[in-house]
């Protein structure tokens, strides 16, 4: 049983490695802006002393008048109309608590859930008692969220969105999630991916059947095929490798970063080298693409 | 070691895989994580390591004073280890949490270490029955990511070879 030691190294600065034309304007908390008065105060920024301030760390966006500061490591601040996954915290009277990385508890009406067989009717008192039956403490659920006074709201009307089943959860930060027009990615290499908009990716292998989504009450717990354990390992890793490496995660950066990884085996990409290795090929293929 | 809720779907497929030989993260039910190993970390001690096994940080720092050996051996030196859980290692061990794990993995240490050919303690001995080397390894818990047998072992060798 061979164990492979290594010496603590420096971490080499991003910039290094980054080689973009476009620098982004980077600031933290108490750096200027600007001190031209005529531009309005967006999030992340306070007025003082006639300048403007930023208050978060993170890069500076400007629309027309609006200057305003993108935190780039944050909880998930909720908008309206995304994709989240979360885990049940909390089962109370009419709704469910969910934890979605966010500042405080989402909340999951009763009202708001589908239920088993899709039909619509009013939730009764019988439907209240069964809440448990439903969904539990530490089941995970994929929602669109609606934002409303802080904490965000979620309902899953549709029959995509419901309970899930067996999988992996990466949890990473919101920030390298890119807004895409659909999170449920069905991937090429035969497993399937939801990129939530709060940082929780949830890989799970494809299900044969199309009309079984990933909103079925009953879970699935067959033993799944180690061919797509295999797959969805190697995902979890290359999604990490590209996490720590700061990149954006969408759809084609995750696919590209596992074809880069496929010489590999699967444990060995948890290893600095060969992480940095394959998200430099991984970065190449996308810049070639976009130029 | 903190705990964390899983849903069921969640656990049948943790149990497949490991049935299988081929844990979530890829590796197989006997491959380690990524270890790194620093020694020399603590200005003020005779000698010190700090190992980072996945999450996992020890840090291990030796001190070698002057004593009596021990009545039943009066030809060797001895090590005395103490074990400190940090209450930000994780939230089970604040307050008075992290004891009993202390105390557990320094009665380990001392039946690890307590044979010949780990470490020579006729070596520690100046004087027989007057004066040895007593070596005080204090190891601290900075954050707790499991396995920690393995991780402290690996910090205390590490930790006693650098001793001067």
């Amino acid at each position: 049983m061979a164990m492979e030691m290594r010496l603590p190294v420096a971490r080499k600065p991003l910039s290094e490695r980054l080689g973009r034309d476009t620098k982004k304007h980077l600031v933290v908390p108490g750096d200027t802006i600007t001190t031209d008065t005529g531009f309005m105060r967006g999030h992340g920024t306070y007025m003082g002393e006639e300048k403007l301030i930023a208050s978060v760390a993170g890069s500076v966006e400007r629309v027309n008048k609006l200057i305003c500061v993108k935190a780039l490591k944050t909880r998930y601040i909720g908008e309206v109309g995304d994709i989240v996954v979360g885990r049940i915290t909390e089962v109370q009277q009419k709704r469910w608590k969910v934890e979605t990385n966010s500042r405080l508890d989402s909340v999951l009406l009763l009202s708001s859930m589908n239920l088993p067989g899709g039909e619509l009717r009013r939730r009764s008192a019988e439907d209240e008692l069964a809440m448990r039956g439903f969904l539990q403490e530490g089941d995970l659920i994929s929602v669109q969220a609606v934002f409303s006074d802080g904490a965000v709201s979620l309902h899953t009307r549709s029959l995509k969105y419901g309970k899930l089943g067996q999988g992996v959860l990466v949890q990473v930060s919101p920030s390298l999630v890119k807004r895409q027009k659909t999170h449920f990615h069905d991937l090429p290499c035969g497993a399937s991916v939801i990129l939530g908009n709060n940082g929780f990716i949830w890989i799970y292998p494809t299900p044969e059947h199309k009309e079984e989504e990933a909103g079925g009450f009953i879970a699935n717990l067959e033993p799944v095929s180690l061919a797509d354990r295999e797959v969805i390992s190697r995902l979890r890793n290359c999604i990490i490798s590209l996490v720590t490496q700061r990149m954006m995660l969408y759809d084609t950066s995750i696919l590209y970063c596992y074809e880069a990884s496929l010489p590999h085996q699967i444990k060995d990409i948890l290893k600095p080298e060969i992480m940095e290795e394959i998200v430099m090929e991984t970065r190449q293929r996308l810049l070639e693409q976009e130029g | 070691m903190a705990s964390v809720t899983l849903s069921e779907a969640e656990k049948v497929y943790i149990v497949h895989g490991v049935q299988e030989d081929l844990r979530v993260d890829g590796r197989g039910c006997e491959d380690y994580r990524c270890v790194e190993v620093e020694t020399d970390v603590v200005s003020n001690t005779s000698g010190s390591a700090r190992v980072k096994l996945g999450h996992t940080d020890i840090l291990v720092g030796v001190k070698a004073e002057m004593g009596t050996p021990k009545l039943e051996k009066p030809n060797e030196g001895y090590l005395e280890f103490f074990v400190d859980c940090s209450a930000s290692a994780t939230p089970e061990f604040e307050g008075r949490g992290g004891d009993d794990l202390g105390t557990e993995i320094a009665n380990t240490l001392y039946r690890i270490f307590n044979n010949k050919s780990s470490v020579d303690l006729k070596t520690l001995c100046i004087s027989p029955r007057e004066h040895c080397w007593v070596l005080y390894v204090d190891v601290l818990l900075l954050e707790c990511g499991g396995n920690l047998f393995d991780a402290i072992s690996i910090a205390v060798k590490a930790a006693l070879f650098n001793t001067r």
